[in-house]
């Protein structure tokens, strides 16, 4: 794999190659088991992140719930505005999995939503797949944040739902439970892009997410219990 | 079948009242309390009856029921909601206790048998309990001694610290400081975000004990002779150990693994921004 195949590699699956370019690269992946796994990775962040265009009520959630719980986070971005943003996944590999692993958070809880729309030269998620093991780090991460991201949606919609029976000391405690794990989630989604071999970080990862999806199961208990 | 036993009915006023009351009960019974703020202390005795002193009743009764599982206690108001009050309970040791308070610290002391309790608001101190013992508070800290048993702690907001206890002891923290001293478990899993983590006890042949928090130090004080599997990870920080210990192979990224002795007992720690330090004991 070098950088001559893997920088079109995006452009072939948005089918912006010319016939001859998109010939070239399907005979070169044919033999290239590095540049057929780089692809077939690629091609799943993609669908995916069609996927997620696709759920907009679930994300459309947290803005309102971070405002009943009184927190605006200035990065948050409002989803009508990024459905007019032209849908366009023109990126190299390493952007692409950096966005997708922004699309993980987001999916997760919508406070990195102004990642998905930040300038290119903004993104700081900039993966080096040339490690071993890269690729399939990040996608387990993506897979994990995929498999707790609906769940950790419906709990705020549910949460969003019976706002009004959370006691002020609740709502106080889950703003700041929730702030420190999307801390936690940030430092681990940056340090697992400077080290994407790191199947620690990965770990950790999954580690925060399950811990904010107990945080809000536990928050909907109590809903439970005071109503 | 509900069973209204007692109705300690006290008129409406605008004074506080208070009642002191002692009554049989069944120690295999549940106790059941639920008050909305005030605090909860609980005291044993070898006696199978419960005392009930309560104060600040400031409206509708105080009520006492009975079900075939539980007897319950709580001050039933105007609105059937339920009061401000403080209680002094004293129960038959062995007693299982459920105890809820939104707003107040609860205390249970001296007890052997189950014990369930949940603050909203308040810190939660324990001295005894067997079987099945949890505890979550929202904001507040968790004292637990002399515990027994499965026991499953957490808090949102505020320090943990447990001391002198064995069985199995799961401890789940957001913000705050975990302690543990003097334990002998055979299963340990602390899981924090923002909070130091110290784990002081003996690991038992067969055991398993998980540290892990995302930013704070992980100190484990444990016999020299102890044996164990041992893994541990940072992400920006050191480990260091009076313990002599030979690396099977040179540490793999962030992850070190190494065996203590006969290698019998799991041991993991990880930290993403924190030290590691194993110290004999």
């Amino acid at each position: 794999m070098n950088d001559k195949w893997t920088a079109q590699l995006s452009a072939y699956l948005d089918g912006e190659l010319t016939a001859d370019k998109r010939t070239d690269l399907e005979r070169h992946v044919e033999s290239c088991d590095e540049c057929r796994t780089a692809l077939q990775q690629l091609r799943g962040v993609v669908t995916w992140a069609a996927d997620f265009e696709g759920r907009e009520p679930a994300n459309d959630v947290w803005p309102q719930i971070a405002a009943v719980i009184g927190d605006t986070p200035s990065g948050v971005v409002k989803l009508d505005a990024r459905r007019r943003s032209p849908k366009h996944f023109a990126l190299s590999i390493p952007q692409s999995l950096a966005a997708a692993i922004a699309l993980a958070v987001v999916g997760a809880g919508g406070w990195s939503l102004a990642r998905l729309t930040a300038p290119e030269s903004q993104m700081a998620a900039v993966i080096d797949i040339s490690a071993p093991d890269a690729g399939a780090t990040v996608m387990a991460t993506i897979a994990v944040a995929q498999k707790y991201g609906p769940a950790i949606s419906d709990l705020e919609r549910v949460l969003l739902q019976e706002n009004g029976t959370l006691d002020s000391t609740t709502v106080r405690v889950l703003r700041q439970q929730l702030a420190i794990i999307d801390r936690a989630l940030t430092e681990a989604q940056e340090a697992l892009a400077r080290d994407p071999a790191s199947h620690f970080l990965a770990d950790h990862y999954t580690g925060m997410m399950k811990k904010k999806l107990n945080v809000l199961r536990q928050a909907a208990r109590n809903v439970e219990v005071s109503s | 079948m509900l069973l209204n036993i007692l109705t300690g009915a006290l008129m409406a006023t605008a004074l506080p009242q208070s009642t002191d009351t002692t009554f049989a009960v069944d120690p295999d019974l549940r106790l059941e309390l639920r008050n909305s703020s005030g605090y909860i202390v609980v005291r044993t005795w070898d006696r199978n009856e419960i005392r009930v002193r309560a104060d600040n009743i400031y409206r509708g009764g105080f009520v006492i029921e009975q079900t075939s599982s539980a007897v319950r206690l709580g001050v039933r108001s105007w609105d059937d909601d339920y009061d401000d009050v403080d209680y002094l309970l004293t129960v038959p040791a062995s007693m299982a206790l459920d105890l809820r308070s939104s707003d107040g610290d609860i205390t249970v002391d001296g007890t052997r048998g189950e014990v369930n309790v949940r603050a909203s608001d308040g810190d939660i101190i324990i001295r005894g309990g067997s079987g099945r013992v949890t505890a979550y508070t929202s904001d507040g800290s968790i004292i637990a001694e002399g515990v027994g048993g499965r026991i499953r702690l957490e808090s949102s907001d505020g320090d943990i610290t447990v001391e002198g206890a064995s069985g199995d002891i799961e401890i789940e923290a957001t913000d705050g400081t975990i302690e543990l001293w003097e334990i002998e478990a055979t299963s340990v899993r602390v899981n924090n975000v923002d909070g130091d983590i110290t784990f002081d006890g003996v690991l038992a042949s067969s055991g398993s004990y998980s540290l892990v928090t995302h930013d704070g130090d992980i100190t484990m004080h444990i016999p020299e002779e102890s044996g164990a599997r041992v893994r541990l990870a940072m992400y920006d920080g050191d480990f260091s150990s009076n313990f002599t210990i030979t690396f099977p192979s040179w540490p793999r990224g962030r992850r070190m693994e190494f065996t203590l002795g006969d290698g019998s007992a799991e041991l993991v720690a990880e930290t993403f921004d924190g030290d590691i330090m194993m110290r004999r004991r």
